[in-house]
């Protein structure tokens, strides 16, 4: 293990310049584009008003020069603090750790449908390659790739909600009569199940699902493809061959001896999609009234509350991050050839 | 023929295979039948179809593969024909089903097939226990605990230890994934057991002990074989009868122990392209051109674009038919000419005694070189053993003198090939050092670097991943050329210039450049330069893209050439004329060569001197018939056996003891201790440096003496020989 260990030690390190590079990127993007912070948060009566704009310029520290600034955000993040919405009023760290735990459940949820889904429909389509099944898959693939995921929200919510009336009005986590449970973790099903909320636990879960599978088409979609050409790869290899020698029932031929190996590969897309997730949640979330990041950000960006942008961005980049770490070594898990 | 006679009988089988628009035709009209416990060895070269035969009988053949033509009968059942196809799919339909559902019984119960256990022919995501035990859990619904106690009892049966069980595939050397194939391949009892390639890509001492396995098993559990490969001599010591494939059909089959006493053109060549261990020198036969690719149906015979025995009548459909010619003994050739023995060495205008213009100026040396690497585990390996270092390369002394031909010996995993990339600057050494010409290589200098490797060139194993697919055989070869920037003046125009036109030095940079190459082309036999000039490698068979490369290794003249392996990926019938052609180069040009093999009769056929090496050690060195008839080194002992392989004698003269495993023994002790009959307690002491036992032979063995004394090698060549006659 004391190699891997090293790699361990040497992966955590190498996240220190990548998510640096991050921060970097974000804090000059958030300044370079154009537009005065100080003008949307004084309003109308600042811009008639110079003297009035240099002192609020000053207050919000834009009157230094832009690497001041950098240095002064940068110790700042590392107290864990995001910075100061003036256009809120409000800590940003504090808003967005109400606002991470909805997200985060939003984006599980998707994963737990998209993934097994995902998988099933690949392996489905490669037994039946080049035939009806397969062509069914293909096509559904391509239609959840290339359909946006606002109008498939909009679908599921015309279909689901206004004409068979089974999901629940696209209005957050819970129905408005009920209240919310007391705050443990901040993920409204896990609180709900603690404090022992039945009725609460039923009503999230009856909820959370016509987003999550909004967001959870795309993941089926690129999933069933990869998977696909992966099982009709790891079937023409000579360990399969040997299997189909020895005369192996078709399910553990396919089950214990092809996808394992088949999963090698998906489990680098699943890590990417993750990422791509958190943008689908922006959109999803908005129409759902989702009380998370997604809606925070899309408020955030109307009001040009540049600090509120950056801490999402960064935050977003950073569980990308960690996501394609994990991969690293669940990749080791998976396959025991993997050497450190 | 009468079909019930036989445990397997295959009848008029045709398979042809689908790639695109194009076909090839793979087996053409075959017939043979296997008897209850009988061996049978297919013998040919690759693509000459002999692994689609085996497949097919195995009922595994890709999906591409259609049988056109037959059918395969075992235990008088319809195995394969038109409509139930050899194929396997993981298709989803009933038909396929049903077949499977016919098969049921036959697969791995009645037939089951050693695979080449070198490629991935074990699952990598699962352990060897796990794969050896499913077969009894889902074949024949054996409880978990009885599953696993059997497939250990399964495991000590083809003599591996029962930690074998715990690990996954990659952590077992060829040798010992050959033997959890052969453990699965009997698993069932089966009636026949196909050997695909059993002994490919192992070393001489395992591939020994595999043929060794195999033959036991088959007297103890009764089985027939058909057994696959493109080595005869190993094939025949295993089978009974031996049928020689050839494009798709069977141009010959005789009884195994006299297949020196062949008849068809083909097979006598292809016996006598490899020079043989247990024979004198004599000179080994090159077969011009390439296998057909079977793309179309030939008509008549298939190897009339290769004989130098064609007549016309050859052309005629009736000359692929088998013909009795003496009892059990079929010949597909109706010319079955008169061969002429091979030449003795001196009529062949070759030097047995030694290479008369050595000089004993050294061209390349080695002085105590070392190369570590660090080792690395997997998050689900068990550790099998504690080092976190390879010493792939342990205080290396070695010489190649001008004009001389050196032969380093050693097995998988010696640490031979780490050897070759650091002489041939292409490593740089943990410690020690390498001279060329007498200059002493700084591997950081990268400027004196590019001048050296001039001096020095190397030939890599694999034609087919060192030669660029994008590159021309032109701009190839004149690659080095121009990475090394050297000036196109007359002095290195001169000598590499030989085939080339008189205007050697004349013209502008391009047509010097061309006459270069021209010149490289010639030396490496590949003629006409119009032929060869704008093709592409994938154009080229085998032995032609290792002309390539040789002819590579020659543009910028150097002084030595170090060839690393360079016929062990070729088709049997390529390897001689790449010998030869190497061979040819010192003599024509007094070029040095360092050409490191695994295989001792090679070496012996090429070399005036041998090193032979033993985890990363130099064990034994000298003149090349010095250390074969007196060999001085239980390990050089053990390879020369194993490579003349008489039944049995290994077992005779070194013990049992050859064949362990056990990695690691103690550290101050010698390397081989743990393998050697002859050990004493010094040997587990001491680690043994290489001492004198002649003029210029060297062992690094505490019993030098004692071992060269009983001239072990000697009296089992002697044997050998005469058991032939």
């Amino acid at each position: 293990m004391k190699g891997f260990r090293k790699f361990l030690v040497l992966r955590v390190v190498s996240l220190v310049p990548t998510i640096f590079g991050l921060i970097l990127l974000t804090f000059f993007l958030t300044h370079i584009i154009p537009g005065n912070p100080a003008i949307i948060l004084g309003g109308p009566e600042v811009v008639s008003n110079p003297a009035e704009l240099k002192v609020l310029e000053a207050e919000l520290g834009l009157n230094k020069p832009l690497y001041i600034q950098f240095i002064i955000y940068m110790v700042q993040l590392l107290h864990f603090n995001l910075g100061y919405s003036f256009i809120q009023g409000q800590y940003i760290s504090y808003e967005i750790g109400a606002r991470f735990p909805p997200t985060i459940e939003l984006a599980v949820a998707a994963m737990i449908i998209g993934v097994p889904i995902g998988i099933y429909a690949g392996i489905f389509a490669a037994l039946r390659a080049n035939q009806v099944g397969d062509h069914a898959v293909r096509i559904t693939s391509l239609l959840g790739i290339s359909m946006p995921v606002f109008f498939l929200d909009l679908l599921l919510i015309i279909v689901f909600f206004s004409d068979l009336h089974v999901a629940p009005s696209p209005f957050g986590q819970l129905s408005p009569q009920l209240s919310y449970p007391r705050t443990i973790t901040g993920f409204v099903i896990i609180d709900s199940l603690l404090t022992g909320n039945i009725t609460d636990f039923a009503n999230s879960l009856w909820h959370i699902v016509l987003p999550a599978v909004g967001l959870s088409f795309a993941v089926i979609a690129v999933l069933a493809r990869v998977m696909r050409s992966s099982v009709l790869d790891v079937v023409n290899k000579d360990y399969m061959r040997t299997a189909f020698a020895i005369g192996l029932p078709r399910n553990i031929l396919i089950r214990k001896y092809a996808l394992r190996n088949a999963l090698l590969p998906t489990i680098t897309v699943t890590a990417i999609q993750m990422g791509a997730l958190m943008g689908g949640v922006v959109l999803t979330e908005t129409i759902f009234s989702w009380p998370g990041l997604g809606l925070y950000t899309y408020n955030s960006i109307l009001s040009l509350d540049y600090p509120s942008i950056m801490a999402v961005a960064i935050l977003s980049g950073v569980v990308f991050v960690l996501i394609n770490f994990l991969a690293d070594i669940l990749y080791g898990v998976v396959d025991p050839r993997v050497k450190y | 023929m009468k079909p019930d006679e036989y445990l397997l009988y295959v009848d008029d089988l045709s398979i042809e295979y689908t790639i695109g628009q194009m076909r090839i035709y793979a087996v053409n009209h075959l017939s043979f039948g296997v008897r209850e416990n009988e061996s049978i060895g297919i013998v040919g070269e690759s693509g000459c179809g002999k692994s689609t035969l085996a497949m097919a009988i195995a009922h595994i053949l890709p999906p591409n593969a259609k049988v056109t033509s037959g059918r395969i009968l075992f235990r008088g059942q319809v195995i394969v024909d038109q409509s139930m196809g050899a194929s396997y799919s993981i298709r989803y339909n009933a038909k396929e089903r049903k077949i499977e559902d016919q098969l049921k019984v036959i697969r791995w119960k009645g037939i089951s097939v050693v695979f080449q256990g070198a490629l991935d022919s074990l699952n990598p995501v699962h352990t060897v226990g796990t794969q050896i035990s499913d077969i009894f859990i889902y074949k024949e619904n054996m409880p978990k605990e009885e599953a696993f106690a059997r497939s250990k009892e399964l495991l000590n049966v083809v003599g591996l230890e029962s930690w074998v069980f715990n690990v996954y595939p990659h952590q077992l050397s060829g040798g010992m994934k050959q033997r959890v194939i052969i453990a699965m391949a009997i698993s069932l009892a089966p009636a026949l057991v196909i050997a695909d390639e059993p002994t490919t890509s192992l070393d001489v001492i395992t591939q020994y002990r595999i043929i060794e396995e195999l033959s036991k098993l088959r007297k103890s559990h009764g089985v027939a074989l058909v057994n696959i490969s493109h080595d005869m001599p190993l094939i025949s010591r295993l089978s009974d009868r031996l049928m020689v494939m050839y494009a798709g059909r069977i141009v010959e089959m005789l009884s195994s122990n006299n297949f020196l006493a062949n008849s068809h053109p083909y097979t006598h060549l292809l016996v006598n392209s490899i020079p043989r261990i247990e024979e004198d020198i004599s000179e080994i036969l090159p077969i011009r051109g390439a296998p057909p690719r079977l793309r179309e149906r030939i008509p008549g015979c298939p190897f009339y674009d290769r004989c130098d025995y064609r007549e016309d009548r050859c052309r005629d459909e009736i000359a692929v038919k088998l013909v009795e010619t003496e009892q059990n003994h079929y010949v597909a050739c109706p010319v079955l000419p008169k061969f002429s023995s091979p030449k003795a060495p001196e009529a062949a205008g070759m030097n047995v005694s030694g290479y008369p213009r050595v000089n004993s100026k050294p061209v390349l040396e080695a002085r105590n070189l070392t190369k570590r690497f660090e080792k690395k585990t997997g998050l689900r390996e068990i550790k099998t053993s504690a080092d976190n270092e390879i010493i792939a390369v342990d205080s290396v002394d070695l010489s190649v003198a001008e004009g001389e031909i050196v032969a380093l010996v050693g097995e998988t995993g010696s640490g031979k090939t780490t050897l070759s990339r650091l002489l041939g600057l292409l490593e740089t050494p943990t410690s020690g050092e390498v001279k060329l010409n007498g200059i002493s290589v700084e591997m950081r200098e990268s400027k004196r670097i590019k001048e050296l490797r001039r001096i020095v060139q190397t030939i890599f194993q694999d034609p087919f991943q060192s030669v660029n697919p994008r590159f021309s055989v032109f701009s190839a070869i004149a690659e080095p050329v121009s990475v090394n920037g050297m000036a196109l003046d007359q002095n290195n125009g001169g000598e590499g210039n030989r085939g080339g036109t008189e205007s050697g030095g004349n013209g502008s940079n391009a047509t010097r450049l061309e006459n270069l190459v021209k010149g490289a082309m010639a030396s490496a036999e590949l003629l006409p330069f119009e032929d060869y000039v704008d093709k592409f490698p994938h154009q080229l068979s085998g032995g032609q893209r290792q002309r390539l490369c040789i002819a590579r290794g020659l543009i910028l003249n150097p002084k030595i050439l170090i060839a690393d392996e360079p016929i062990s990926m070729l088709d049997v019938s390529l390897r001689a004329g790449v010998l030869n052609l190497l061979k040819k180069l010192r003599e024509e040009r007094g070029i040095s060569i360092l050409y490191i093999t695994h295989d001792m009769a090679s070496a012996r056929y090429l070399s005036d001197r041998i090193y032979v090496m033993y985890k990363g050690e130099i064990v034994e060195t000298g003149t090349t018939e010095s250390l074969i008839r007196k060999s001085a080194h239980p390990y050089t002992i053990a390879l020369l056996l194993a490579s003349i392989g008489v039944q049995g004698s290994i077992y005779e003269t070194l013990g049992a003891k050859i064949f362990a495993q056990r990695e690691g023994s103690s550290p101050e002790g010698c390397k081989f201790a743990d393998r050697c009959q002859f050990a004493k307690d010094i040997c587990f002491k001491t680690r043994p440096e290489l001492k004198e036992v002649s003029d210029g032979h060297q062992s690094r063995c505490h019993f030098a003496e004692e071992v060269q004394g009983k001239r072990l090698t000697e009296l089992v060549l002697k044997n050998a020989i005469g058991s032939r006659n």
